[in-house]
């Protein structure tokens, strides 16, 4: 994986997360954070955080986008969820249009 | 220009399947469950307004004691009209609406709904209790 097609997207604890490109483009925030034209940090490091993310909640985010790309390509599978998580991982799915 | 007259043929036949957004998977989650739910205080109220309506009276009053901290009921109050609706019939409903209507005064549906459903339970319990008494006296 060559490092222009990944991104990294940082936790509120500092937790990295290196993701292929793609994946995260999944959500439609974090395709504008990376895309947008301009002097913009995100756009040049081609890293975003979430200091509102919890790491927990990223991660789950992170699957999600990876799952997202399998179901398009026809591989439909159950994506879990643990109950406790679902109002925090809404929340921040919200936020990033996921 | 056949290749593209074959994809418009293809679009039109073959269905387009939606992936599904993780909003829609968690707000399926929270439906079915409910006893995982607590405080839902922090949750937006377009959210709340895609999942509490799947609720039951229980379910519902669990969810509004466990949130303290924030009033539910701009989305709950007409959940529980419903319940009421459902529970006392039409016309009940309506004689509540007109006498709120006569005193200008207006309460929050979950209230109506607890004070007549124990009022019910009240009424019921006397039933039985002069039936019972009936019984006994025989």
């Amino acid at each position: 994986m060559k490092k222009e097609d990944t991104v990294k997207l940082i936790s509120a604890e500092g937790f990295e997360f290196v993701i292929d490109k793609n994946a995260a483009m999944v959500s439609q925030t974090i395709r504008n954070m990376l895309t947008s034209p301009g002097d913009f940090a995100e756009t040049e490091r081609q890293e975003v955080r979430f200091p509102e993310i919890s790491t927990t909640i990223l991660e789950k985010i992170c699957q999600y986008f990876y799952w997202s790309l399998q179901y398009a390509s026809g591989k439909e599978t159950e994506f879990h969820i643990e109950p406790e998580l679902t109002l925090e991982l809404m929340m921040a799915a919200n936020y990033l249009h996921t | 220009m056949r290749s593209r007259h074959h994809t418009i043929e293809k679009w039109d036949t073959e269905p387009i399947r939606r992936i599904p957004t993780l909003v829609d998977l968690c707000v399926q989650k929270a439906i079915d469950n409910v006893r995982y739910m607590g405080d839902v205080g922090e949750t937006d109220q377009h959210r709340l307004e895609r999942f509490l309506p799947h609720y039951t009276v229980e379910q519902l009053m669990h969810i509004e004691d466990a949130t303290e901290e924030r009033d539910l009921s701009p989305v709950t109050d007409n959940l529980w009209k419903n319940f009421y609706l459902l529970q006392f019939g039409a016309k009940a409903t309506n004689v509540v609406i007109e006498r709120m209507k006569e005193k200008r005064v207006s309460f929050k549906w979950r209230q109506l709904y607890e004070v007549t459903f124990t009022r019910a339970i009240n009424l019921r319990g006397s039933h039985v209790g002069v039936l019972t008494r009936a019984i006994n006296l025989r």
